[in-house]
């Protein structure tokens, strides 16, 4: 992030409503200070959708665009962070990359991420591994499902928010949510070389053999 | 060994583990961030303050009522040039002279025959040439007026 950016977030203490009202006034700063909040949620979920970073930041572009023509259409008791990521699933929809494009896939950032933690080469290897597998199980994911998951778990967007975003009640996301938890254990069970070792399976087939 | 069975229930411990591989697998790309500016923005939406804008209210109209009637006197303008121009006016109205009379038209100084000879072929011929009488004359013999024989002149030859 950029030392403008950095300043920028941390000298303005205002809260979107206040940010919204202030750059609908012609506020520059204040519709920059909503930028700089915003650009790298928005950038990850364009970027886990379209797995590609070049549309990913387009993404973010597009997005904050069209909040600025809306500046006057916005309440700002609404919340903007639910309307912002909606714009950018439909825009990553819109974005999504045609076959004969190179996709760079989710995990290349897991390499460097992986370097720098710590641990033996070996479990490093061992944790880029799984990231990897568990990456691959999500992308086979229905798209409803993938997005709930991306949104939950990578942008930390609780279950009123998603429901905002996907414009469905509460109780279908986390219905989709827990469907997606279930076909993702479905996929992880058809990697026996994962060597995981969850407590409770384990201890139902000890205590089972016991009683046989 | 097995990560997880292939029963349909889900225990809350498979549910939370599963849940930790997805935040651990999510943690690469959540360290990533976006590499544009709000410049870019501003490139796409060319920012301007809206405090006027937002405060006058009826006046803002004033522009583009300014701005549609300048166009529509333009297009007056143009149309009325186009339409209202006045016709070329034909010699022959310039002369006054009638359809069915001959046309002379006398470009060059007459000297005496040629004036003699502008009277004779004036009278009893027509002249196809409205700029050089001595071309193109159609001329009537006195004793034949019955049936005229064409004399076709250009500067001095007969044809």
């Amino acid at each position: 992030m950029s030392r403008r950016a950095i300043d920028l977030l941390e000298a303005d203490g205002r809260n979107d409503r206040e940010l919204v009202l202030a750059a609908r006034a012609g506020d520059i700063r204040a519709f920059e200070a909503l930028f700089y909040r915003y650009r790298d949620g928005i950038f990850r979920l364009g970027y886990a959708i379209t797995k590609d970073a070049g549309y990913a930041d387009e993404i973010v572009v597009d997005t904050f665009a069209r909040a600025y023509r809306a500046l006057e259409r916005l309440e700002p008791d609404d919340s903007l962070r639910p309307w912002l990521y909606r714009v950018a699933v439909n825009l990553s929809y819109n974005h999504r990359p045609r076959p004969n494009i190179v996709i760079t896939t989710l995990d290349d950032g897991a390499t460097d991420v992986a370097a720098a933690d710590e641990g033996s080469p070996s479990s490093l290897a061992e944790r880029a591994e799984v990231r990897r597998v568990v990456l691959e199980c999500v992308d086979m994911l229905g798209a409803k499902q993938r997005l709930v998951v991306v949104l939950h778990y990578l942008n930390g967007l609780n279950l009123a928010e998603i429901a905002q975003v996907v414009d469905c009640p509460v109780g279908t996301v986390k219905s989709r949510l827990h469907y997606a938890l279930r076909a993702l254990r479905t996929h992880l069970a058809r990697h026996p070389d994962l060597l995981f070792e969850p407590a409770a399976p384990a201890a139902a087939m000890s205590s089972g053999m016991e009683h046989a | 060994m097995r990560l997880f069975g292939r029963r349909d229930r889900m225990t809350l411990g498979e549910q939370l583990e599963i849940e930790d591989l997805v935040v651990d697998a999510f943690r690469p790309l959540r360290s990533r961030g976006a590499s544009v500016s709000a410049a870019r923005v501003h490139a796409v939406v060319r920012w301007q303050p809206r405090v006027e804008a937002a405060h006058s209210g009826g006046l803002a109209l004033l522009p583009r009522l300014t701005e549609s009637s300048l166009a529509l006197a333009l297009m007056a303008f143009v149309f009325a040039g186009s339409v209202g121009a006045p016709a070329p006016r034909s010699a022959d109205a310039e002369l006054g002279t009638a359809e069915s009379e001959p046309r002379v038209h006398v470009s060059r100084p007459l000297d005496d025959d040629t004036f003699i000879r502008w009277v004779r072929i004036g009278r009893t011929g027509r002249i196809f040439d409205d700029l050089d009488p001595s071309a193109g004359v159609q001329q009537v013999h006195a004793e034949d007026t019955t049936a005229p024989a064409v004399i076709t002149e250009r500067r001095g030859r007969s044809f």
